[in-house]
């Protein structure tokens, strides 16, 4: 160990934790009931490196022992529970929640062992996003020195430039004070800073002890999905997806707190919807880009219809269009292409 | 030969001194001469001419094994010193392989072997990785010292000093021994298949013996290398005492030397002290004996973890350490030869995981051993003797969670993530006997050990056997083997981080081989070997040891050696074996299966100059690849998958030294200054494989592939 540690050196793999590439489960969560008998697990899963997938992914839910090894669950066994956010009763004896994630030629495993008795799980309400203003291609800061960093400032903001460097803090409903947050997204690089903040640079960097290690690859305008997983105690865990511009964002808006393009800019009030066409589009975050998007009164859509509920979606859906069904595999875009739906702005910051 | 005239016309005495130049020893039995008489020095190298003719006096020196030396004397009134090179006229062919034992499978190394083969360092123990049915570790791995011989496993072997055991061999497991070689006078390594003698092992046998020669006259050494600074001196004492000691210590966490990861630098030392009485036919010594590492290191690769975990991730303050204190008594007769030695042993090792658990093991051993030999005149002859230890041993664990498995290298106990506080006493020992009968060209070597532990109800009986046919003076054929068990270490039989009810691993060993010396001085040897073992033990690291069903052992070695003494040495060996375990889940290869190794190490002395080169190549070592994982939502964290246990190999392994040293021999003392080069090509700086966060990529960590290094010695 000593004379490897002073003599060997490792190359860095291409893929670090924070990349959401491939087909992956990104995050779990199994939300307690009100009553804590049964729980409702939803999964964030990334598909081609994307939030969202053509058709949902299948997702089987089983309960196992805790000490049942997840890779020897037979995948022809029945579920115990199938879809994006099925309602499961908790039994005594297996509190381990193993998922199987399957598309065409693959399959992804995953569990959460539910606490005892299940709990609830800390809740998202937001994310404060400040721009520091740093340069990472000229004179950058010491990246790993965490001191150095949280002396930076900066002002907030949804976009940065290429190779600039974001701060973002999760911002918990309920205080959350033991929850620690992982961060992850579609591209750039992560530098945790304290237990629910991470600077973010619009860059592919390398550190080598420390320092840069070669060229800072400025990330290309446009926007990148951040997807946040708040862990807390055993089985408390809960992940909410937004989304961070490179370069000022072009004609859209934000809802359930995600970015939804439009394919020109509206500019909704605080008690107004948003209506439109959902057009399938490979270069938006969510999948999809709200054409022919009309401001109208939030009644007034209520009245109308959301459009969501003949959404051919796995499970039912109601309410405003949230382009998060796609990250959590209630929807998948192929049938949303070309349905009409109506959205709630999130309010200004 | 110069001769002067002088003016002095009166009679005088002159004090000859006659000294080896390589060292300053006293040259007994030196012929002084001048034109009017000559003088023999005494055991002090000193002799006294009388000259009663006008000076200056031209002094000859001759003495059996230098060469000739001549001095001019000026003025009577003071010594004369006269310096005498060895004669490399004599030279002494070693054969090592037609020694008379009742282990007729061993290699020998001894100190000029270990001081001038590349690639040691000086350490002997380093040497024995060079040696055929050694496991070729790759350099600078974290498992570059483990001592794996004909497929077995690091903890199946015995380590001896003297007779005592010694609870390790290397510090941190790598790298320098915990003994230098300026105090060893010879190691023997048992691949296997070893006499009655030594029990309690499945595997090999290494033994370390002191130098026990008395010195004439205060002799040290001090070296210095890129890790370790050190030094030693033999001295005589008052009636018929001397003095020995040793020290080495690493010095670069001195200098301040300090990262992220190592927040204290790793530190090493170990000493030697011996009061000693008489010498190797008929004495008596008393010695310590001791050797310490530690460091303080992020229990997890910061290079891998983002700041904050970084920040978060706890240390370990690892520290490992044993002493031995002892007694021993050697002695040489007619017929007979023997040996007794006693000690008290204490190691203790802890890891220290900060704020979240510890591990403390502790142990005294009480040590007891005799060895005798009978060689009377005629075809018979006997060894017999003893072993005996009393050990009690403690084992803290305070249990650290998760968190444990990543300092499992250091903190086995740690990593099984139970919380233990308990202890162990335990008795274990044999008695043996060896008969050695000779009939006509045939030796016969039937032994018997008779073993016994108090951690098991069972007596171990352990026939053993050797024979050794010689058809001609330069022949030998050798057959050895017989039965041999091995308990488990104490804290593998701990309730909670262990299993009271381990087997005893038992194993059926034979060993086969030819030895032929050719025109007396080339020797060639081949060795072949079967090992069967029931209940061999399996370590993982995140659970009790246990056993697996069977396993077994198989193998051809090819050895060549040549050597003339002080000037010339070279041996080359190949070695093929195979090692499996069955368990269960079906048959495996063992962590030691090397299916082909071999090298060459060779050494000329050339004047002051000696040049060494050694090469060795050897197949890679199975590990077991892990083939993705399962995300763990509640940690995000990838739990991985294990692929079929040790299915996949290391790439093969080259390794080429270079060393280059030149020796000022100056009035008394000696200076060596050394070069090594060692350069491991491309395709084989791997070190150890290393994954990705989701297990779905492997890749490796590997070592430097050219490494100058200097050291410097200097002696008198």
């Amino acid at each position: 160990m000593w004379v490897a540690a002073l003599l060997a050196c490792q190359l860095p793999f291409d893929v670090d934790r924070h990349d959401l590439v491939g087909f992956r489960v990104a995050a779990l969560s199994a939300p307690a009931t009100a009553d804590l008998g049964a729980l409702t697990p939803t999964a964030a899963v990334i598909v081609d490196g994307r939030a969202w997938a053509p058709s949902p992914v299948g997702l089987s839910w089983y309960w196992m022992h805790p000490d049942d090894d997840v890779a020897d669950l037979d995948a022809l066994a029945p579920p115990d529970g199938t879809g994006p956010a099925p309602l499961l009763t908790v039994p005594a004896d297996r509190r381990r929640l193993a998922l199987i994630a399957r598309r065409p030629g693959e399959e992804r495993r995953a569990f959460v062992d539910v606490a005892s008795p299940p709990a609830t799980v800390p809740r998202v309400s937001g994310f404060a996003v400040s721009d520091l203003q740093t340069p990472l291609d000229a004179n950058p800061p010491p990246l790993l020195d965490l001191e150095a960093r949280n002396a930076l400032d900066g002002a907030d903001a949804t976009w940065v430039g290429p190779s600039g460097l974001l701060r973002m803090k999760v911002l918990l409903a309920d205080g959350g004070d033991e929850a620690i947050v992982r961060w992850t997204s579609t591209a750039g690089t992560w530098f945790e800073l304290d237990p629910t903040t991470a600077d973010w640079a619009s860059a592919d960097l390398l550190l080598d002890e420390g320092e840069i290690d070669g060229a800072v690859i400025p990330l290309s305008p446009g926007p990148v999905t951040v997807i946040a997983i708040v862990v807390g105690a055993p089985g408390q865990t809960a992940f909410a997806a937004t989304e961070v511009h490179v370069d000022a964002p072009g004609p859209g808006l934000w809802t359930q707190g995600r970015w939804l393009p439009t394919d020109a800019p509206v500019d909704p009030g605080p008690d107004d919807a948003v209506r439109g066409t959902l057009v399938a589009a490979d270069d938006s975050p969510v999948g999809v880009v709200l054409t022919g998007a009309t401001v109208q009164d939030a009644a007034e859509a209520r009245a109308q219809g959301w459009g969501t509920d003949t959404l051919a979606c796995l499970i039912a859906r109601e309410g405003p269009f949230d382009p998060g069904w796609f990250l959590t595999q209630h929807c998948g875009r192929a049938l949303a292409d070309g349905h009409e739906v109506a959205v709630i702005p999130d309010p200004a910051p | 030969m110069i001769a002067l005239l002088a003016a002095s016309a009166l009679a005088a005495d002159l004090d000859v001194r006659v000294r080896e130049r390589s060292d300053g020893d006293p040259v007994a039995g030196a012929v002084v001469t001048v034109a009017t008489g000559a003088a023999t020095t005494g055991d002090d190298g000193r002799a006294t001419l009388r000259v009663d003719d006008p000076g200056p006096w031209t002094l000859t020196v001759t003495a059996a094994g230098f060469s000739p030396a001549a001095s001019q004397v000026v003025r009577p009134d003071k010594p004369v010193r006269v310096f005498l090179v060895r004669s490399t006229a004599d030279l002494e062919v070693v054969v090592e392989g037609f020694k008379q034992s009742a282990d007729p499978t061993r290699h020998t190394v001894d100190a000029e072997v270990a001081n001038e083969t590349p690639g040691t360092l000086d350490d002997a123990i380093r040497l024995v990785q060079s040696l055929p049915g050694v496991t070729v570790q790759r350099e600078y791995s974290p498992t570059s010292g483990g001592l794996s011989v004909r497929g077995s496993q690091p903890g199946d072997s015995r380590y001896y000093l003297d007779g005592i055991e010694i609870p390790y061999l290397y510090h941190f497991n790598q790298y320098a021994s915990v003994f230098p070689a300026s105090q060893i006078d010879n190691l023997e390594l048992f691949p296997s298949t070893f006499s009655a003698r030594y029990g309690d092992a499945v595997g090999a046998v290494v033994e370390a013996r002191s130098t026990l020669d008395a010195p004439e006259a205060t002799h040290g050494s001090a070296h210095i290398n890129f890790v370790m600074a050190g030094g030693d001196v033999r001295a005589p004492l008052p009636r018929g005492w001397w003095f020995t000691a040793s020290g080495r210590r690493s010095y670069q966490d001195l200098a301040g030397e300090q990262t992220p990861q190592f927040t204290v630098w790793p530190r090493f030392h170990d000493f030697v002290l011996r009061a000693e009485h008489g010498d190797a036919q008929d004495g008596t010594g008393l010695f310590a004996v001791g050797a310490g590492d530690s460091y303080t290191r992020a229990a997890g690769e910061l290079d891998v973890l983002d700041p904050l975990e970084a920040t978060t991730t706890p240390s370990l303050a690892y520290q490992e350490g044993y002493q031995v204190l002892g007694v021993r008594r050697q002695w040489v007769r007619r017929h007979a030869e023997g040996r007794a030695v006693a000690a008290l042993v204490h190691h203790k090792r802890t890891g220290e995981l900060a704020q979240l658990g510890r591990e403390a093991l502790e142990r005294l051993t009480g040590s007891s051993r005799y060895d005798m030999a009978l060689r009377p005149e005629g075809d018979f002859g006997l060894d017999a003797g003893y072993e005996l230890n009393a050990s009690t041993m403690s084992l803290v664990v305070e249990d650290a969670g998760d968190q444990g498995v990543r300092v499992a290298e250091e903190a086995p106990a740690l990593a099984r993530g139970v919380s233990v506080d308990d202890g162990l006493s335990r008795v274990r020992g044999g008695l043996y006997g060896t008969a050695h009968l000779t009939a006509g060209t045939l030796r016969f070597m039937p032994g018997l050990r008779i073993g016994a532990d108090t951690t098991a109800a069972e007596v171990q009986l352990a026939p053993r056997g050797a024979v050794q046919w010689r058809p001609g003076q330069s022949t030998m054929f050798k057959v050895a083997g017989g039965r041999y068990a091995q308990r488990p270490e104490d804290e593998h039989l701990i309730a909670g981080t262990g299993d009271e009810a381990l087997p005893t691993t038992a194993s059926w060993q034979i060993s086969a081989g030819w030895e032929q010396a050719v025109a007396g001085r080339l020797e060639i040897g081949v060795d072949a070997y079967r090992k069967w073992f029931r209940h061999p033990l399996l370590f993982p690291i995140d659970a009790p040891a246990f056993a697996a069903d069977t396993g077994a052992a198989t193998g051809v070695e090819v050895l060549t050696r040549y050597r003339l003494r002080e000037v010339f040495f070279l041996w080359g060996w190949l070695a093929v074996q195979q090692t499996t375990v069955t368990t269960p889940q079906g048959v495996f290869a063992a962590d030691g299966d090397q299916l082909i190794s071999g090298g060459v190490v060779a050494s000329l002395d050339v004047g002051h100059v000696n040049l060494g080169a050694r090469y060795r190549s050897a197949s890679g070592l199975p590990f077991t690849q892990l083939v993705g994982s399962t995300y763990d939502g509640g940690r995000d964290a990838w739990v991985p998958r294990s692929g079929p246990t040790n299915g996949e190999r290391l790439p093969t392994y080259h390794k080429l030294d270079l060393r280059a040293a030149y020796t000022f021999e100056l009035r008394g003392w000696s200076l060596t200054m050394s070069m090594e080069l060692w350069y491991v090509p491309p395709s084989s700086t791997q070190l150890y494989p290393t994954w990705n966060y989701d297990y779905t990529e492997q890749g490796w960590v590997v070592g430097p592939g050219v490494l100058p290094l200097l050291g410097a010695r200097a002696k008198f």
